[in-house]
């Protein structure tokens, strides 16, 4: 095995002769003779020499200063320090502690005792650093395993963006619901979900919740890529035939993301869900496809359902002109697009103002005749 | 050398034998090395100039050696010595002292000579 390197200091060269004689077996030994000198060594040195043995007396630099020297250069949280001196006071002992000594050595030396000492302070200063090592190996690695868990968070966090922008997309190209449709509602829905979040703490609604409602908002029609194209596209009005084949959506764009389970976060995964399948109940129970009522119709389909009829209301459709912002709140707020709850319409009338802007930002650029 | 002439100035030849883990020659050379030591002659001439300050120190080594040594006799007044000039406490007592310490010393030399 590799012998350890220990500092011996003394200015009296018979006494570092006899701790050489005492040590030479066991260490590699590194000599100064005076505090100058310790310096120079420990500095050169410092990362092999595992003790010193420091003589108090000596000339130019003493004991003492050299451990106030060591202590600044924080050389004393690696390096035991083992006072040699012929001092045996009390006050010297204790000065040496509050000066970061680690041991005495008291002259007249018994080699016994210097080596018992001695290895005691570098063994035990061995384990102090190696665990010190183990822990800081250990907390480098978790704050790369961290790193690289944040990293794959943002890729999953990516790929469901992506998903969501995919399936709306497609819907976009089927229904020729125009790109700015989809923008908007995720607008308005995080409008309202702000607002939701901020008046009606019964929902428990984050800001994380309020970002994934917003994303997931762009799905609520996705069930219309099951609709038959004669239903879908059909120019005039539906026959109520047909406008029972197009409430299927909801339940189709619910089946479909059941579909998409296993590629999207749990929670995202149960907010387009609830999106899908209810978007169009209505708070009074009058609405499809369950004909849920209240707050039996989840929170995040609430919100968008209120998005989705402002949204309609004010774009043209191939059966009506746009109505203004006002005229579509009002509309609302009468109860003549199906009944929201007490809360929505409160959200509603908070943030018409925030809309309107949305809506002012992002109007269709082609619109359909 | 002479191990009887050693006891008999006052050096403990077992102990400083025992103090180097029971290596003879090893003592004996250090032994040899203690005529070389300076200590003494500084100690001696602080102590003539009246620098007891520079003397406290001197003296202190040369405590250190004697007693790293086995020199008992010479350790143990070494001891007294410097406790009294230690601060200045007992300078009148320490040059009243002094003669004795001197002749310690020669003997112990002449001993190991």
């Amino acid at each position: 095995m590799k012998l350890k390197t220990v500092l011996i200091t003394d200015d009296v060269e018979l006494n570092r002769g006899i701790l050489k004689e005492i040590l030479k077996d066991d260490y590699n030994l590194l000599e100064a003779s005076d505090g100058y000198e310790t310096m120079q060594v420990l500095t050169e040195h410092y990362d092999i020499i595992s003790a010193v043995l420091l003589d108090v007396v000596m000339p130019n630099m003493d004991g003492f200063t050299v451990l106030e020297k060591m202590h600044e250069e924080k050389m004393l949280e690696k390096i035991p320090v083992l006072l040699v001196s012929a001092d045996n006071s009390i006050e010297f002992e204790r000065k040496g502690y509050q000066k970061g000594a680690f041991d005495f050595i008291h002259k007249p030396f018994d080699g016994t005792v210097v080596k018992a000492r001695l290895k005691r302070a570098v063994d035990l200063y061995e384990s102090k650093n190696h665990l010190e090592q183990i822990v800081e190996d250990q907390t480098d690695t978790l704050e790369k395993q961290v790193k690289q868990l944040k990293k794959q968070e943002k890729i999953q966090k990516q790929t469901n963006t992506n998903i969501v922008d995919v399936m709306s997309s497609i819907v976009e190209f089927r229904s020729l619901e125009s790109g700015q449709h989809v923008k908007r509602m995720k607008y308005y829905s995080r409008i309202i979900a702000n607002r939701v979040m901020k008046n009606a703490p019964q929902y428990h609604l984050t800001p994380k919740d309020v970002d994934m409602i917003s994303e997931a908002s762009s799905l609520h029609d996705m069930g219309k890529i099951a609709i038959p194209d004669s239903v879908l596209l059909k120019p005039g009005k539906l026959t109520p035939e047909e406008f029972e084949v197009m409430k299927t959506h909801a339940e189709k764009g619910a089946e479909i993301v059941n579909e998409l389970e296993w590629v999207q976060d749990a929670n995202i995964h149960q907010l387009s869900y609830e999106i899908c399948k209810y978007h169009h109940e209505k708070y009074d129970g009058k609405g499809y496809p369950m004909g849920l009522k209240g707050d039996e119709i989840p929170i995040a389909a609430q919100i968008v359902s209120l998005a989705d009829v402002f949204d309609a209301l004010t774009s043209d459709r191939v059966y009506k002109k746009a109505f203004s912002c006002d005229q579509a709140y009002t509309m609302i707020m009468n109860g003549e697009c199906g009944a929201f709850s007490p809360i929505m319409q409160q959200c509603l009338t908070e943030c018409l103002d925030d809309l309107k802007k949305i809506k002012a930002e992002h109007e269709d650029t082609n619109k359909q005749a | 050398m002479d191990r009887q002439k050693l006891i008999d100035a006052g050096i403990d030849y077992d102990s400083g034998v025992e103090r180097l883990m029971g290596n003879t020659e090893m003592y004996e050379r250090f032994l040899q090395m203690f005529l070389d030591d300076d200590s003494f002659k500084n100690l001696d001439a602080a102590m003539q100039s009246q620098n007891y300050q520079e003397a406290f120190l001197q003296a202190h080594t040369l405590k250190g050696v004697a007693g790293n040594l086995s020199m008992e006799k010479l350790y143990q007044n070494m001891v007294l010595f410097v406790d009294m000039l230690r601060n200045g406490a007992d300078i009148p007592g320490a040059v009243k002292f002094y003669p004795e310490i001197k002749k310690e010393y020669e003997d112990t030399i002449a001993a190991i000579c």
